[in-house]
């Protein structure tokens, strides 16, 4: 039997080339799709292709109306490309390694508004969240300086204006919880006191035993055989009043130690008065804001968090650099996250020929003045090269280097110069990337500023030299700006700042950057902060002088009234107690006077100088 | 897919070869078994349309395959991620096969691919010959016995049997 089938080579054929067909019919938006969900997974927003071409023959490219959202804020692009074209390699895409040979970027623009959210669909956000690494996951940019903030300073508008004795009404001071719980003490006392006062000899009972006594007297003995029954009847008596005595005696020296304890605390009055004084600022909230804190608000916040977006975009740029050697010596087979059934694609070692990814050459030219709001900046050209961008810089064997130049719009005739050099041939990795802003002119004098903004640079030249070198993982950099002429604006909950401010001249404002990519350290220098120290010390001073003075003195009267008053208190206890005991005391130390002449009398009888 | 199933058991009960039949099992198998757009597949599919072997039975042991490659995935997977990272040895063939024109293509430093591959060529030729040896038994034994039983005649001298008969002959 023959086992060939002819025909079915022509099935396969016309197959194959139906397979072709179809792949070539709508390979522009096979490629188009597979570009939009790669690139939106990489930069963890959306990216859109208004159109894309391509051409198999000439394996060229063309794309037009490119936007890449910004994941921080999706209703805004980070980027939109007006046009994009590129020449691919044929040979290296033999081998599945797309190589651009020449890359031409025009139309850029920066952060422009979009019509629709750029937020990833949640196809991709699965995905995502699959691929992302622990060491992703963990990653978080330096949010110290970005959060800065000038604590609330219309507490001390409201403050100046407020009635004291209001103000005072509202918060909880010390030396109330202090009487209140003295009143309490004073009034467990008393309580005691009555109780033990109670149990202590009744006025009738030591009226009863002197008056017992006394009777003694009226009972003298006649003869002195009754004289030893007598004795003992009155040596009984004077015992029993001796107990009385002796316990209110005890009575008395124990109130007058619990009286002093007492009292005691009620001396620290002073003591008390900083304690309401202190606790009282405490819970206003009132926090005056060094200087740091106001240059950090005015520029440190911004340059923070345009330096933490740069290096949250440059750590997504870093995840697609593959260091391996020539040979591949030092690079480990990896496996990427596994879906179901589609499994996961392990990435081998590039030895030689080209890399996986390169652009080789690319040129860039930016929309002319466009801007994306006060805080962008606006050029009248912008136009730069990049060289040898590569996922596998060892292969490649050289480094990526980076220029732009530009020229920004506006009265003053300033420049921009991006430059850097990103060299991973060898691990670590060693990255340079140089800034140079000069006379960029920010002017918001028509803009609107945010209720919460309490300080805003409203108008300033600036000059921005800034360089950032990434050896591996660990950070440092230096960005120095120059503000010259600077305007700046108090927004209406830090009116009291606008002294301070008055007579700012030209500063300059030191960030510095170190720390690793993960946790990058920031500081914030500026030689203004000196003088702005001394104006802000002088303008609080003045503001919250009075105030505070007006506090204490409605502090110390209150203070001292109520500890009058508590005192006023507990004397009178003092005296009602004292006075009773006391009165006890005397009415039983009458007798043993009048008892001791008894017993006088009848010694003198037992001895046969009997009186009667 | 009842269509082909009854085309296969018609191709059962005919004198057909039975290498035609077994062949389009085992090639059916690689087809189920790996990830279907890979190029491996067209190399399959060569051979399926250009040997002579049963197109029903390709069809058939492609859909039953597949049905098992699904749930055998996590098994192919492990398989795969093995052979590509696991064996020392084998990391200058994979790392040279990924630095060749084409072969990237062919997707083998995916570990569903190398694991369902690997499983189902080691499987091609057991699955050759044990359905070649179980076609054999079936025709020798089954029809037989099948023949004798007395629901089978009466199926068979049931009109709509011989109406099927009928347009089955129609059809040729």
């Amino acid at each position: 039997m023959k086992m060939i089938r002819w025909s079915g080579l022509v099935a396969f054929l016309v197959i194959v080339g139906l397979i072709a067909a179809f792949n070539l019919l709508f390979l522009d938006g096979i490629i188009e799709r597979i570009v939009e969900d790669r690139a939106s997974l990489a930069v963890g927003a959306r990216v859109e292709i208004g159109k894309l071409r391509f051409s198999l023959l000439s394996l060229n490219a063309e794309i037009r109306g490119l936007e890449v959202a910004n994941p921080d804020e999706p209703m805004r692009n980070t980027v939109e490309v007006g046009a994009l074209g590129f020449d691919l390699a044929a040979l290296p895409l033999l081998r599945k390694r797309i190589v651009i040979q020449r890359m031409e970027v025009t139309d850029l623009a920066w952060n422009t508004p979009r019509k629709t959210s750029g937020v990833l669909p949640p196809r991709l956000l699965r995905k995502l969240e699959r691929e992302k690494g622990p060491s992703e996951a963990g990653a978080k940019a330096e949010e110290r300086l970005e959060d800065c903030v000038l604590p609330d300073l219309s507490i001390i508008e409201d403050l100046k204006k407020g009635v004291p004795q209001d103000i005072l009404a509202k918060v909880d001071l010390p030396s109330s919880a202090f009487l209140t719980s003295y009143r309490q003490n004073l009034s467990d006392a008393q309580r005691s006191w009555e109780e033990r006062l109670a149990n202590l000899p009744s006025r009738e009972e030591i009226e009863t035993q002197v008056a017992a006594l006394r009777g003694l007297s009226g009972k003298r003995p006649k003869d002195v055989t009754q004289l030893p029954a007598y004795l003992n009847e009155v040596r009984d008596l004077q015992q029993r009043l001796g107990g009385l005595t002796r316990s209110l005696t005890t009575a008395q020296g124990d109130f007058q130690k619990e009286m002093a304890a007492l009292k005691a605390p009620l001396k620290g009055v002073a003591d008390l008065k900083a304690k309401d004084f202190n606790a009282l600022w405490a819970q206003l909230g009132i926090r005056v804001p060094s200087a740091e804190d106001l240059i950090c608000v005015l520029l440190g916040k911004n340059m923070a968090h345009k330096v933490n977006r740069s290096l949250d975009w440059y750590r997504k740029f870093k995840r697609f650099i593959h260091v391996a050697r020539p040979g591949g010596g030092d690079e480990e087979p990896k496996a990427e996250p596994k879906p179901r059934l589609k499994g996961a694609d392990v990435r081998f070692p590039v030895i030689h020929g080209y890399p996986r990814f390169l652009i080789q050459e690319a040129t860039f030219s930016a929309r002319p003045g466009v801007t994306g709001g006060a805080d962008q900046i606006t050029f009248s050209s912008l136009a730069g090269e990049l060289q040898g961008l590569t996922t596998d810089p060892p292969i490649y064997g050289k480094p990526t280097i980076i220029r732009l130049e530009g020229n920004l719009a506006g009265r003053t005739t300033g420049s921009v110069v991006l430059s850097g050099e990103l060299d991973h041939r060898r691990v670590p990795g060693a990255d340079l990337l140089n800034l140079v802003i000069k006379g960029l002119r920010l002017d918001r004098t028509g803009e609107q500023g945010s209720a919460e903004e309490a300080l805003r640079l409203k108008s300033a030249v600036l000059n921005v030299n800034g360089r950032l070198q990434v050896q591996g993982e660990a950070l440092d950099g230096q960005i120095l700006m120059g503000v010259r002429e600077p305007r700046v604006e108090v927004g209406s909950g830090a009116s009291l700042l606008a002294n301070a401010f008055k007579n700012l001249g030209s500063f300059d404002v030191t960030l510095s950057i170190a720390g690793t990519l993960d946790e990058p350290v920031m500081g914030l220098t500026s030689p203004a902060i000196g003088g702005l120290s001394t104006a802000l010390q002088n303008t609080l001073k003045a503001e919250l002088s009075g105030t505070r003075e007006s506090l204490k003195k409605v502090i110390d009267a209150r203070v001292d009234g109520e500890v009058l008053q508590a005192n006023q208190e507990t004397d009178r206890f003092e005296t009602q107690i004292l006075g009773e005991l006391s009165s006890r005391l005397k009415m039983a130390a009458v007798v043993p006077q009048g008892a001791q002449k008894e017993k006088q009398s009848l010694e003198k009888a037992k001895k046969g100088i009997l009186p009667w | 897919m009842i269509q082909d199933v009854f085309r296969l058991i018609r191709v059962l009960h005919s004198d057909r070869d039975v290498r035609q039949i077994s062949l389009g099992l085992a090639l059916g198998m690689i087809l189920g078994l790996t990830p279907l757009y890979s190029l491996h597949n067209l190399v399959v599919l060569l051979l399926v349309l250009f040997l002579r072997v049963n197109l029903s039975a390709v069809i058939l042991s492609w859909l039953v395959f597949s049905a098992l490659a699904y749930a055998l995935d996590p098994l192919f997977h492990r398989l795969g991620l093995f052979l590509l990272t696991g064996v020392g040895g084998l990391q200058g063939l994979w790392t040279t096969l990924y630095n060749m024109p084409i072969v990237p293509y062919t997707r083998f430093n995916n570990t569903i691919l190398m694991g369902s591959l690997i499983v189902s060529l080691a499987a091609l030729y057991p699955v050759y010959w044990g359905s070649r040896i179980g076609i054999v038994r079936y025709r020798e034994t089954f029809i037989e016995r099948l023949s004798r039983w007395r629901v089978v005649h009466v199926l068979r001298a049931s009109t709509l049997y011989r109406w099927y008969m009928r347009y089955s002959e129609l059809r040729g």
